[in-house]
């Protein structure tokens, strides 16, 4: 909420700047790169304690922070911290990161670069590498002929390229640390310069401000850029936007121009413009949600060179740049945070201000950009099985993998290769007729395999016309299992590229639709010996009854389209509430994702225009984010469940859609409502009460099933429907011991209940309680760790096509509620965490709704 | 400078995915398989040496889709099938203890038993390959 400085009474301490941050920095580095200081503050490094560095002038904070040069390469193990020094103030030293060895982090090999943006033009003159170790060496060659080169590179570096690029060169980045060199770029092919080229434009431009952002830009093109009308400087551009400074400070009324050009043969663009705006016009900045304990706080929208103060609860916490501020000390919970930016002399007359929320996941690193190997393809063909309908089946496929080069049928890579084997992902496609439809998970197996799993898709299509339902599940599970078979024939074969190289201990299986429900089918079926499956993946899946319909002994990923024109019932539910949570089992319901774009050859929209639909780009965003988490955390060990678990977002994906459900093995479990004990008693064997109005009682949450609330169930388990007359219905749930919470977290799955007719406006939520042995209780409410979600009311659509019935679904989530968020309602309450005998459900919004909830579980995380 | 016109893009034409076309030929025949037929039920393989099957013929071909069409004999869903031909469909019963003669038989769609296409035929076996002739199904 945006809202007046003036009517504030924020404390500006000048003694207190925050101090900044430091990327991850590598052995062998001599630069360090240093990020959100205030502009054109001083910087001071300190590496093992002795300051190395002193007032090194810090520039601008954005775009790349400021890369220091040290003056010895670094060492792993070495401790380094940064300050800043600004207007008399001097910062604490940031924490401190350790240098580390770059063969521990990528065994490898470095990360492979990007060239990004891409792709690089005819007469170029910069181009931008991506996806480098800082510190590290960057170098650009043009038909194998080195055209630019910088030594203690940042992680995004942009790199001067003389000549210019001629039509048509092969473009390649290169890396290196401590002369250890990553493969090369993907290969990039100079491109005709664009004609004309396009009108520069510019971030808006407020008074008192020295840095400007230029957009538009064309990769390697030189900018020319006027001050009123004066030519100020040419400079060569990476492309897409150019943040620039300027010197002395602009005022209101300044025009600022600039024009760019490619070929000196051609004409430059026309010139774009802007006007230096007032003060009274800069905006207050945005700021991303603030969670409970954070350290930091990060800008989503902001002046690039401002100056930005974060005052919490009135007092000032933080002075630096963006977008991500340190603080003098956490954040708690219900805190108030204002924050202003500040542009030369020029100070907002507004302020973000924002409350810290129990729990707000930060927005993280994309799990899917790991970008380490090359990728090679290629496809296989083992002949024909038989399936258990006796009909037979082509054995064929794809797959990419971890390869020296980019192409078909290339060499596996050598160095992933000298580690060990290496883990194998198989997908397989559900049934949509044609030919192709294995063809089109190619981006996630690109994907896998530049992260080092070799990733497979299962040729099905020829079941496809055979007709069927249980029977084709299982013929399909067949083909997947003489795929492995095939796959592991190549293996063990001495095959030229897969001859010892893949681990069949370590498989994961991705299924959707038809194939969903086979890669169900698969691990109680498959007999292949030394084939374990650690992970499953199921995608939009039906159940048609092949499996056993309880998945157990791997860990489980559904992912239920809730805009699914195809399964409508969203069938996949089933295996979340059956499945066994070991390891783990997880669960998105993802809002306005229909069934077919998660498949590139699956063009139709399923529900024909009938729902609103998330564009494809984002359906494939959401296999690719939590589909790569998954694996890498299953095939891999990589710390990437956070995403499950949603302790951490990704980028770039529409998360307020995706609904998560989450268990793991090791909780313990207050209730599940699975012992068959009554409403009274809970699965710790303790009895449960209901007061004030409240009214509880067990229900299935299934379709067709006697004793369920109504029809909007559709998973497999059994659950519990609260509904309160008043503010004050309360649900106790005894423990069978006084429990100690510290550091803990109280799980719950919940949701809205759908009343069968309409979805109410207004989002309703609950409060959770905890009662310690001497009777005192503490609250939290479901708004302050992520709010209960809503039905996603397809009702009209689902009554207008041809099995008119409304679809709307009931459909839980897991609601996280660490120990640490409780508060008594008096504040003098004093409440004993280490001996909590009690968890209470309070319905307290007086709206009558029925609210469903399943899974009440202490957990460790 | 120029200007273009133009209409809008037409509206993605209906769903055709819960299309189902009419019944135009059914005969139900009961068969002795030369190697038992095998089938998934709950989970599990089983094999059946006899039984019912239903042959159909439909207007046009059904759609290929995740779910699975359905015939439906009275109120038991029959949905093993196999595609034989063009526009033709052969329908396994698996338990004919659920099925009278003389149930009318409609097509619909497996697991969404809310609408039918009704057709005009109902349940009989008509022919007996399983068994010796004289011992026909009358």
């Amino acid at each position: 909420m945006e809202i007046p400085r003036e009517r504030l009474k924020l404390r500006d301490d000048k003694s207190v700047i925050s101090p900044p941050s430091l990327d991850p920095v590598y052995q062998c580095a001599t630069v360090v790169v240093v990020r959100g200081f205030i502009a054109n503050a001083t910087l001071d490094v300190r590496v093992d304690g002795t300051t190395v560095v002193t007032g090194f002038p810090g520039g601008f904070p954005v775009p790349n922070g400021a890369v220091v040069p040290l003056p010895t390469a670094l060492v792993a193990n070495q401790t380094v911290r940064a300050r800043q020094k600004f207007g008399g103030a001097t910062s604490a030293w940031s924490a401190p990161i350790t240098v580390r060895d770059h063969t521990v982090d990528y065994p490898a090999g470095p990360p492979r670069p990007e060239i990004n943006p891409a792709p690089v033009y005819e007469c170029g003159a910069r181009t931008g590498v991506a996806n480098l170790l800082v510190g590290s060496e960057v170098w650009i060659t043009a038909d194998s002929v080195e055209v630019g080169r910088v030594t203690g590179a940042a992680a995004h570096q942009g790199v001067n390229v003389t000549p210019d690029y001629g039509l048509g060169q092969q473009v390649l980045a290169w890396s290196s640390m401590c002369k250890d060199p990553s493969p090369a770029s993907a290969l990039q092919i100079s491109q005709p310069s664009p004609s004309p080229l396009s009108t520069l434009g510019f971030l808006p431009v407020y008074e008192g401000g020295q840095q400007i952002t230029i957009t538009n830009v064309v990769n390697g093109a030189r900018i020319t850029l006027s001050r009123n009308g004066i030519v100020q400087f040419t400079f060569p551009s990476w492309g897409y936007q150019h943040l620039v400074g300027l010197n002395p400070p602009y005022s209101q009324g300044e025009q600022l121009s600039a024009t760019q050009q490619l070929c000196l043969s051609d004409p430059p663009s026309q010139p774009g413009t802007t006007t230096v705006q007032p003060c009274s016009a800069l905006p207050a900045p945005q700021v991303a949600p603030v969670q409970a304990g954070d350290t930091s706080i990060t800008l989503t929208a902001f002046v690039s060179d401002a100056r930005i103060k974060v005052f919490v609860n009135g007092v000032k916490t933080g002075d630096g740049g963006g977008p991500i501020v340190q603080l003098t000390a956490p954040v708690g919970d219900g805190d108030t945070i204002d924050v202003l930016q500040i542009v030369g002399t020029c100070v907002g007359r507004t302020v973000q201000e924002v409350r810290v929320l129990c729990v707000a996941p930060p927005v993280t690193y994309d799990p899917s950009a790991l970008n380490l190997f090359p990728v090679g393809f290629t496809e296989y063909d083992g002949g024909t099985v038989t399936v258990t309908t006796g009909r037979t089946h082509r054995i064929d496929g794809t797959v990419y993998y971890p390869a020296e080069a980019d192409g078909t049928r290339t060499a596996f890579n050598q160095r992933l290769a000298k580690l060990g084997r290496v883990p194998i992902a198989i997908l397989v496609h559900g049934r949509h007729g044609g030919t192709t439809s294995h063809l089109g998970y190619d981006y996630f197996q690109k994907q896998l395999a530049r992260i080092g799993i070799i990733a497979a898709s299962v040729d099905c299509n020829a079941s496809d016309q055979w007709g069927g339902w249980t029977d084709n599940i299982r013929d399909r599970a067949d083909i997947v299992i003489a795929s492995i078979a095939h796959l592991k024939a190549l293996d063990a074969g001495g095959d030229a590229i897969f001859g010892g190289r893949i681990d069949f201990t370590r498989v994961g299986l991705m299924g959707h639709s038809r194939g969903g429900e086979a890669v169900i089918v698969v691990p109680e079926i498959i007999g292949l010996a030394g084939v374990t499956i650690r992970g499953v993946i199921s995608l939009g899946p039906v159940n048609a009854g092949a499996s056993s319909g309880k998945p157990k002994g791997y860990a489980l990923m559904v992912i239920l389209p809730a805009s699914d024109g195809d399964v409508i019932d969203n069938n996949g539910a089933m295996f979340y509430d059956a499945g066994d949570p070991g390891p783990f089992k997880s669960q998105l319901y993802v809002h306005h994702a229909n069934h077919n774009y998660f498949n590139r050859e699956w063009l139709n929209d399923d529900t024909g225009g009938g729902l609103p639909i998330m564009a494809r780009f984002d359906h494939e965003r959401i296999l690719s984010t939590y589909g790569c988490a998954f694996f890498r955390s299953v095939l891999l060990a990589h710390s990437t469940i956070g995403f499950l678990i949603g302790t951490m977002w990704p980028p770039g994906v529409l998360t307020s859609n995706v609904h998560l459900s989450f268990q793991q093995r090791g909780a313990i479990t207050v209730d599940n409502h699975e012992d068959g004990n009554g409403i009274g008693v809970n699965s710790m064997g303790q009895p449960t009460t209901q007061s004030g109005g409240l009214t509880a009682a067990e229900h299935p949450f299934a379709q067709g099933v006697p004793g369920r609330f109504n029809d909007s169930f559709f998973g497999n388990t059994v659950g519990m429907v609260a509904q309160s007359k008043g503010r004050s219905g309360v649900f106790r749930s005894a423990f069978d011991t006084a429990r100690d919470l510290r550091g803990l977290q109280l799980w719950l799955r919940a949701a809205e209940v759908y009343n069968g007719s309409s979805v109410p406006a207004g989002a309703t939520g609950f409060s959770v309680g905890l009662e310690d042995d001497n009777g005192a209780v503490v609250w939290a409410a479901s708004d302050n760790v992520g709010g209960l979600p809503r039905p996603l009311d397809r009702r009209a659509y689902d009554l207008g096509e041809w099995y008119a019935t409304d679809k709307t679904k009931t459909m839980l989530k897991t609601l996280r509620f660490p120990a640490h968020c409780f508060k008594p309602v008096r504040p003098r309450t004093r409440f004993n965490l280490r001996r909590v005998r009690a968890a209470l459900l309070k319905l307290d919004r007086g709206d009558r709704r029925a609210l469903a909830f399943d899974d009440l579980q202490v957990v460790k995380l | 400078m120029p200007s273009d016109a133009g209409t809008g893009a037409p509206r993605p034409s209906p769903t055709e995915l819960w299309r189902l076309p009419r019944i135009v030929k059914l005969s139900i025949e009961r068969v002795r398989y030369p190697r038992p037929r095998r089938h998934v039920q709950a989970g599990r393989v089983v094999e059946v040496p006899e039984g019912v099957e239903v042959f159909v013929e439909t207007a046009e071909e059904l759609p290929i889709r995740a779910l699975s069409p359905a015939l439906y004999i009275g109120t038991t869903e029959v949905v093993e099938n196999e595609r034989v031909g063009e526009r033709q469909y052969r329908f396994f019963v698996l338990d004919e203890s659920t099925l009278r003669d003389g149930s009318p038989i409609a097509l619909g769609w497996a697991g969404v038993p809310g609408r039918r296409v009704r057709s005009s035929f109902r349940y009989r076996v008509t022919r007996d390959r399983a068994r010796p002739k004289g011992r026909q199904t009358p």
